[in-house]
């Protein structure tokens, strides 16, 4: 901890202008802008120390609950509200297929990315518990991407500023709405759990109270007895006392209820920073080709929420996670790829539809051809190959 | 019980969104200097004062038992206790520490501060020099909402309207107290007076009782106060006096220990022997002018003048109490300035011809004195302290600049080292001249208001060369040197002139209030309890009208001045009586060990 506020201090001062001097055991701040040494109240120079033991005459002792240090965070209250962010990401197309697709019959001959823009919306909202003698204070962030709460790993990500100021941010405050409900929510345990202990100890300031005026009217009662029994010597008015039984309970309720405002907990929550983050989302154009057959297959790939949008079969529609073509240059999964019978490739059932009408076995389109004049599809072995009208005629017609 | 939950959103979350929409955005190592900044900033528990820091370069003493106490009432009692602290511990400064807290921790808005008259205007000075607080006073009814801070003298306040049926301060009463601090608590002993009741119908979250002698005849008394405090803590009073009193004796609990216990959850007590601080004795020096026979013809004459033959031009009698002090303290300063006084009433033809010649016949008398018996035993004085310690510091107190400037010249052929200490001087000029005494002088000859509030606990000897006939006035000269950090005893010089109404003056305020062996601050808890220390018919002090009254009353016969110097030593007595009392009852019971006593 003593070396994060270290970090934070210099960090700070450094971004103020200030000067600083790292002396080992403390920081000598100088050249401190005027601005800073009135909102803090005090002059410079400042000399940081970060542990008890060497605070002093003269030295500002940082630690999470010091003074200077709630002041530096005041300092920043009014900066860095509103952040414009991008996030990068590096993007190796060919280890990305390799990763996520195999290519089972085919090779990868070419691939390009196209990146498209979003915004994704982080708002960081700080919540103060104050009770009694006690303040908390609680940081949460939440992101809100397309119009949904999500928690993101920015981990793979370089982030930096984002000098761009054409962004569409029309959804800024619907979704402020949305993390403002999201934030209700999770402050809740914290609540309950303060409010619990707060609890505890005002039952025990009411049952004290209620114990005493209980007391009080009982005495009064047995006063009234007394005198209604003629048993007391002093001449008290009955009427009197039944009064002061009623100015006994009143008090009571103001007591009371100065107790529960004593023991009020009040929380607010504020919107500390709102930043809006640019990331990418890819669009990756990549070319197989098997045999003499070539392919153009899109992946799309949003690494924020880490989102591969793989190619579908072109029969069923489900996602591949293996490229297969087929010799009719069809992306097919393993249920839709068929081997011809007489070539043994892969084809699918769009381009494996007819048989050959000698043998009755289903072969491909590169195996058969239709004859022109019996116009029946046979296997090419059946067929010869008229090269000047560029078509086949079968044997039996030939 | 269900608590009271108060949920909201800050109204500034629309200006972020704001400056959003209008493109305004920050650096992102701003934003996350902010962020870190949040995450680091910790304040779930009271472990330490966090804004000791921005105060201690003002505090001349570090004292650990002030900030254990402000910590402990904060934490342990939730800011609402009895501190009981023995005299001398600085109960100011403990609450200071409080305020500063819960101001800077942002537990407080609105502070209420109820004191006696006479500390209304040290409490602002404390709380400004020291906490770097600004307290209003509350002067009229209508300044209750013209500060979140206010200091208000209690017995101004606490009037109850009887034709109103209702406090004159009422609005007092409206206002939602986040603290309330009541200074000297032990005058709510009773529960059936206008000041109690008015304290008691506050509204307060946080809420100080200060005192150092929470009861004196009664247990009731210190009852009373807690009852004030935490209603029911200890019980109904026939519960109280079933459980707590011996019959016979109002003032030794029955159960003494389990009474203490109760106490201890309400209230902090620490005794000076605890705190280590040693205190110094004040030892009265009164040294007796003899004035010479022209000398003692000249002060008669003075008296005379001003108690029979003081008319206005048209020969009405001027007897009033304000003009006659007016000149009355400056004609028996010093020569210089009874001159001067005189000379104003030689040359004004606002008075009587016959007022305004013998004036002059005064002023005359003086050009022909040798002697000045007052000076030269101040010299004589001065030169026997420094034969005594040559590096002795004496602190020279005169009233009137006139005076001062009189010494002065009068000092100037022995080659002394002084520094001359007048009001109207900057900060800077204040600390340059303390510094020059410190280091180098061996006099520093000063007015009241040039010294007030300054610290010379480097100096053990003070010379009064006239003295001020208010003993609170006395009491801020002494408190200068008496304070924590003073290591030998002090002397306390007083310069008497035989055979005058002075001799009786500083027999009374020097022998008979400020050097009897009491700490500093209880002389104002005496007089405060006689009710002495607010300001009298005139505006003054009331002490100091009464002898303006014996003064006026004893027609030059110095013998009727002696009997009503008597009358009000009687009365102090008295006081003093008491308030050993409640200390010896108040240690007992409280500490369970006999007090000292004075």
């Amino acid at each position: 901890m003593d070396n994060q506020l270290r970090i934070f201090s210099i960090q700070f001062f450094k971004e103020l202008g200030a000067n600083v001097q790292d002396n080992g055991d403390s920081l000598e701040i100088t050249e401190v802008p005027q601005k800073f040494q009135k909102f803090y109240g005090k002059n410079e120079p400042y000399r940081l120390v970060f542990d008890k033991v060497l605070n002093g005459p003269g030295t500002e002792l940082i630690t999470p609950e010091s003074y200077l240090l709630k002041m530096m965070r005041a300092y920043l209250d009014n900066s860095g509200d509103a952040v414009l962010l991008s996030l990068n990401y590096k993007l190796n197309v060919d280890s990305f297929i390799k990763e996520n697709l195999e290519l089972k019959n085919c090779a990868l001959v070419k691939a390009t990315t196209v990146a498209s823009h979003n915004f994704l919306f982080k708002f960081t909202f700080q919540t103060t518990y104050k009770y009694l003698n006690e303040e908390e204070k609680l940081v949460n962030e939440v992101y809100v991407d397309d119009g949904s709460i999500i928690y993101p790993d920015l981990t793979n990500f370089v982030i930096s500023d984002l000098n761009k100021k054409d962004i569409e941010i029309t959804e800024l405050r619907d979704y402020y709405s949305l993390a403002k409900e999201h934030i209700k929510d999770s402050v809740n345990k914290k609540t309950s759990s303060i409010a619990d202990a707060l609890e505890i100890d005002l039952s025990k300031e009411i049952s004290r109270m209620a114990s005493y005026y209980q007391q009080q009217v009982k005495e009064i009662d047995e006063q009234i007895n007394k005198l209604n029994n003629n048993q007391s010597s002093r001449s008290k008015d009955p009427l009197e006392l039944e009064k002061q039984k009623l100015q006994f309970a009143s008090e009571r309720d103001l007591f009371v209820q100065n107790e529960q405002k004593k023991h009020a907990l009040r929380l607010n929550t504020k919107l500390i920073t709102t930043t809006i983050i640019d990331y990418p989302v890819y669009s990756i154009e990549a070319f197989f080709k098997s045999g003499v057959v070539t392919r153009l297959v899109i992946i799309k790939f949003d690494p924020l929420k880490n989102k591969i949008e793989l190619p579908l079969c072109d029969l069923c529609k489900n996602p591949l996670t293996e490229i297969i073509l087929c010799n009719g240059s069809h992306l097919v999964c393993r249920n839709c790829g068929v081997r011809c019978e007489d070539c043994n490739e892969i084809s699918c059932e769009n381009c494996l539809k007819n048989k050959c009408a000698v043998t009755k076995r289903k072969i491909c389109k590169q195996c058969g051809r239709v004859c022109v004049k019996c116009k029946q599809f046979k296997n090419k072995r059946f067929m010869d190959a008229d090269s000047i009208r560029r078509s086949f005629i079968c044997k039996n017609c030939y | 019980m269900a608590i009271i939950i108060d949920e909201s959103f800050s109204d500034d979350d629309f200006s972020v969104l704001e400056k959003v929409e209008q493109r305004k955005f920050g650096s992102v190592d701003t934003a996350k200097l902010k962020i870190d900044a949040l995450t680091l900033e910790k304040n779930t528990e009271l472990n330490g004062l966090i804004s000791y820091d921005l105060i201690k370069d003002n505090l001349t003493h570090k004292l650990k038992y002030q900030t254990d106490g402000a910590l402990h009432i904060l934490r342990e009692m939730n800011g609402s206790a009895l501190l009981a602290d023995e005299v001398g511990l600085g109960k100011t400064i403990t609450t200071g520490l409080i305020i500063k807290e819960c101001l800077v921790r942002g537990f407080v808005s609105k502070i209420l501060i109820l004191t006696p008259p006479s500390l209304v205007d040290q409490w602002v000075a404390e709380l400004d020099e020291k906490f770097n607080l600004n307290f209003k006073i509350i002067e009229s009814e209508s300044d209750w909402d013209k500060s979140d801070l206010v200091i208000a003298s209690i017995d101004k306040v606490k009037i109850f309207d009887n034709n109103l049926g209702k406090f004159r301060h009422e609005k007092a009463h409206e206002i939602p107290w986040d603290m309330l601090v009541v200074d000297e608590a032990h005058k709510l002993k009773q529960r059936n007076t206008t000041r109690w009741r008015f304290v008691d119908r506050m509204q307060k979250k946080r809420f100080l009782l200060l005192t150092a002698t929470p009861f004196q005849n009664d247990l009731l008394e210190l009852y009373n106060l807690l009852h004030l405090l935490r209603r029911g803590h200890l019980g109904t009073i026939q519960e109280f006096r079933q459980k707590f009193l011996l019959k016979g004796n109002k003032r030794k609990p029955l159960n003494p220990l389990e009474l203490r216990r109760r106490l201890q959850e309400v209230m902090l007590r620490r005794k000076r022997e605890e705190t280590g601080i040693n205190y110094k004795k004040r030892i009265p020096r009164v040294e007796v002018v003899n004035l010479t026979q022209e000398e003692k013809r000249i002060y008669d004459s003075i008296c005379d003048l001003l108690k029979t033959k003081y008319f206005s031009a048209n020969g009405d009698e001027l007897r009033g109490k304000l003009i006659i002090y007016a000149i009355l303290p400056k004609v028996t300063s010093s020569s210089r300035s009874a001159i001067e006084s005189l000379s104003k009433i030689a040359e004004s033809d606002k008075y009587h011809i016959e007022t305004r010649q013998r004036a002059q016949e005064i002023i005359d008398a003086y050009g022909n004195l040798k002697t000045d018996s007052k000076i030269e035993k101040l010299i004589e004085i001065i030169d026997k302290i420094l034969k005594n310690d040559k590096d002795s510091k004496i602190l020279l107190y005169t009233k009137h600049p006139t005076t001062l400037k009189y010494i002065m010249e009068k000092l100037e052929p022995y080659n002394l080292k002084i520094v001359e200490f007048m009001g109207g001087l900057t900060r800077e000029e204040k600390t340059e001249k303390i510094a020059q005494f410190k280091n180098n002088a061996q006099i520093m000859l000063s007015t009241e208001t040039g010294a007030e509030g300054l610290n010379f606990q480097f100096c053990n000897v003070l010379i009064n060369y006239d003295l001020p006939w208010n003993p609170m006035s006395v009491e801020q000269r002494i408190g200068r040197l008496d304070r924590i950090g003073q290591t030998k005893d002090m002397q306390i010089y007083s310069l008497a002139t035989k055979d005058t109404m002075e001799e009786h003056v500083v027999d009374l305020i020097i022998n008979k209030m400020c050097c009897i062996g009491l700490v500093i601050g209880e002389l104002p808890t005496i007089l405060f309890n006689l009710g002495l220390d607010s300001p009298g018919k005139m505006g003054l002090a009331k002490i100091e009208e009464m002898l303006m009254d014996s003064f006026i009353d004893s027609k030059n016969n110095l013998d009727l001045f002696a009997k009503g110097v008597g009358d009000i030593s009687k009365l102090i007595q008295k006081g003093i009586n008491e308030y050993n009392d409640a200390k010896i009852a108040s240690s007992e019971a409280l500490d369970g060990q006999p007090a000292q006593n004075i």
